[in-house]
């Protein structure tokens, strides 16, 4: 029992690291811009696709070694910096304060173009590189095998952005800022912040993190057609048992689902695939905005 | 709806022209037989959907450069079952009720399958269901317009269970990892009632269900590990298998547990020498491209060389799945229609009746309830020198009518009535 507990709670660490590393995104691109942006999953899958590719051709020319790990971290830049500015330039600046499902429909636009862009470049076949997972080996725990890459560098890396967005926000200038626009909006405007430039970091920044997910991500699994479509709607679950717009709460509700999930699986798996859903439901009957979630007030 | 083919329509145009020229063939006489077919053209399971699609795409344009069926040229419509039942069944209806196709060719999905058959039966047009392996769909009706080429769920594992009981008799405990949805609950279902009533000692000592479409298998892994079955059954398929197996043989779970599936061919090649060595593995059909007996077999080189040519990789059972449907209406037709319009959709329906194929798609005859019989290869995995990813060696092709349920009889009810006398009709190499 004590061996089932430990492997439950590991596996869900892991998978929770990487469920963050996506949600945390969305949540930043929602608080900030109040854009539910449905092609964040296509970014994850885009970010994934890329770092899979470019690792295989570095692979082939100069062979497996330390700069694989780089390869993932300049893929997840080289498609969330450009395609974040893209769409927010192009698209999203476009429909900023309007209707909720305008903006899911304009959203959803894109991320059916993106999904046929990928499927045009990358194919249908399932497309995988795991290189940066295989050179690192597996650790032993209690006499279970586990991946080093899954056990020890997801869960490092989705602390490490955790604590760089709270660094960045609490502790710079571009981040206080957006901190001010979260805050009040209008306030921030009257004062001179300017809210176009910092909606355009933030979405960049939003896109770039689900870029990075999916590039951290790739080592474990294979990539396929419709990969963007499913993280979304876990990314989602996160998000909103979080309350919308909270990236510290995101961490948070990530790591209950993650092990809400390892546990059904370990100790009753017939309700593994709808345990996500189970504890936003729980949460959201309890707290209707979210763990972490506030309601807001509207001044007349 | 897509329409595709600019090749085709030239076909169809050169034929029409040379048509005009010939004495006894009217201008209606050429117009094309037109086929609605139905598979995934987009998400996941695209990587089944779009090589089939491909496939098909290939054989009409044999066929129309060969001169058409009876001067007729074949024009293919797809439609992409990635958009849904409910939309899949709109298309299908939309296309025959405003006359726009002579037959159907329906269904990767069993889903789509069990939701569009009820509707061309209403609608008297001739379909061939030529993935779906679903058992419930002539279980629960009878039809009159609907075929199935495609070999189908309870054979497969049939097949499988077989194969590993004669080659592993020490097992004693297995768990069964499948998608949580009617295709992995079905061959799940089909396998555990073979084992449980040709071994009943045998212990299930786990059933996991992970939802279709999973990213990360690392929580069942460790279950599975801690566990440490003789055998870990799976009909995962596609980015699912991939995601598995790759998780899996990085943790080592194969070193205790020996994998069995009855649909695994369609990974090997995508897995390279990720795969497990000694793994029982199934075709989903009697036709694998690097069988040495198809080497001989007229038509067939051509066609591994073609698909490789279009999809970048042998062709696995979705391409001979697709293959056998567009032959069960090129044989039909060449066969014994006169080629008039009136004669098509009814020269279709009687030859599909009594249809067998033996061909470089494998051998299969529909029987009575329009079902396929048809033998089911296993074989084990191992390195080659000559390809880059695992083959399957002791190969054994298990007879149609030995696998198949009775016509009639409810599959899983037959599954439960199966005799240790069967064991005794296999043969197969000891597993290593």
């Amino acid at each position: 029992m004590l061996q089932t507990f430990l492997l439950a709670t590991l596996d869900g660490v892991a998978q929770a690291s990487v469920s963050f590393m996506v949600a945390v995104g969305l949540s930043l691109v929602f608080g900030i811009m109040r854009i539910l942006n449905i092609a964040h999953g296509s970014l994850y899958a885009l970010g994934g696709y890329t770092a899979a590719a470019a690792g295989l051709w570095v692979s082939a020319t100069w062979g497996d070694g330390p700069w694989l790990y780089l390869v993932l971290v300049l893929s997840a830049l080289f498609v969330g910096v450009p395609l974040g500015a893209l769409i927010e330039r192009v698209m999203l600046r476009r429909i900023y304060g309007q209707d909720h499902t305008l903006q899911l429909l304009i959203t959803f636009g894109i991320f059916m173009i993106l999904e046929d862009i990928q499927k045009l470049i990358f194919g249908v076949e399932p497309y995988f590189n795991d290189a940066p997972l295989a050179m690192l080996g597996v650790v032993e725990v209690a006499g279970i095998y586990y991946t080093t890459y899954q056990l020890v560098v997801l869960p490092l890396a989705a602390l490490a952005t955790m604590l760089s967005l709270a660094w960045f926000f609490n502790r710079t200038r571009k981040g206080k800022l957006i901190t001010a626009v979260i805050e009040d909006f209008e306030t921030a405007s009257v004062m001179g912040v300017n809210a176009q430039s910092v909606y355009f970091w933030t979405f960049v920044l939003g896109t770039t993190l689900a870029a990075l997910g999916g590039a951290l991500a790739s080592p474990t699994t294979s990539l396929v057609p419709g990969t963007g479509a499913g993280t979304i709607v876990l990314s989602f679950a996160i998000v909103a048992s979080a309350g919308l717009g909270h990236f510290q709460g995101a961490a948070v509700t990530a790591l209950l689902i993650g092990l809400a999930q390892a546990f059904s699986v370990h100790f009753y798996s017939n309700i593994a695939a709808v345990m996500p859903y189970l504890v936003m439901t729980l949460i959201l009957i309890v707290k209707p905005y979210g763990l972490f979630g506030k309601p807001e007030v509207i001044r007349i | 709806m897509n329409t595709l083919k600019w090749k085709q329509a030239t076909a169809g145009l050169a034929m029409a022209s040379l048509a005009a020229f010939l004495p006894g063939i009217s201008a209606a006489d050429t117009q094309p037989i037109r086929i609605g077919v139905s598979t995934y053209m987009s998400g996941a399971g695209a990587v089944f959907g779009v090589p089939a699609q491909q496939t098909a795409e290939y054989l009409v344009e044999q066929i129309n450069l060969a001169g058409g069926i009876k001067g007729s040229p074949i024009e293919l419509t797809f439609l992409d079952e990635n958009r849904g039942v409910n939309t899949t069944v709109v298309e299908v209806r939309s296309l025959v009720e405003s006359k726009k196709v002579d037959a159907m060719i329906v269904g990767l999905s069993s889903s789509i399958c069990l939701a569009v058959a009820p509707v061309v039966e209403d609608l008297k047009m001739p379909t061939m269901l030529w993935d779906c392996g679903t058992e419930r769909l002539f279980e629960e009706r009878k039809y009159d317009y609907v075929y199935r080429t495609a070999d189908w769920t309870p054979p497969n594992n049939l097949a499988v269970a077989l194969y590993m009981l004669k080659s592993m008799p020490e097992v004693k405990t297995v768990a069964g990892i499948n998608q949580d949805y009617a295709f992995g609950r079905d061959n799940w279902a089909a396998f555990k009632q073979s084992i449980q009533t040709l071994r009943p000692d045998i212990e299930i000592v786990a059933e996991l269900f992970p939802k279709l479409g999973t990213a990360d298998f690392s929580t069942e892994i460790s279950k599975l590990s801690a566990l440490r079955p003789d055998v870990v059954f799976t009909s995962l398929w596609g980015g699912d298998m991939n995601t598995f197996i790759r998780q899996s043989s990085s943790r080592a779970l194969f070193r205790s547990s020996t994998l069995v599936s009855p649909n695994g061919e369609s990974s090997l090649q995508q897995l390279g020498k990720s795969f497990p060595e000694n793994a029982i593995i199934g075709m989903r059909g009697d036709s694998w491209a690097l069988d040495p007996k198809m080497t001989e077999v007229p038509g067939h080189q051509a066609f591994i060389e073609a698909i490789k040519e279009r999809t970048g990789g042998y062709p696995s059972f979705p391409s001979y799945h697709m293959a056998q449907a567009i032959r069960s209406i090129q044989v039909t037709l060449e066969e014994s229609w006169d080629g008039s319009r009136e004669t098509l959709q009814k020269e279709l329906l009687a030859g599909w009746k009594d249809l067998s194929l033996d061909d470089f798609t494998g051998e299969l005859a529909l029987r009575e309830d329009n079902q396929s019989v048809e033998g089911q290869l296993v074989g084990v995995t191992g390195k080659s020198d000559a390809h880059d990813f695992m083959v399957l060696n002791n190969l054994v092709l298990l007879p149609g009518d030995l696998i198949t349920p009775p016509v009639g009889v409810k599959a899983q009810d037959w599954l439960k009535t199966l005799s240790t006398e069967m064991l005794e009709k296999v043969t197969v190499p000891t597993h290593n």
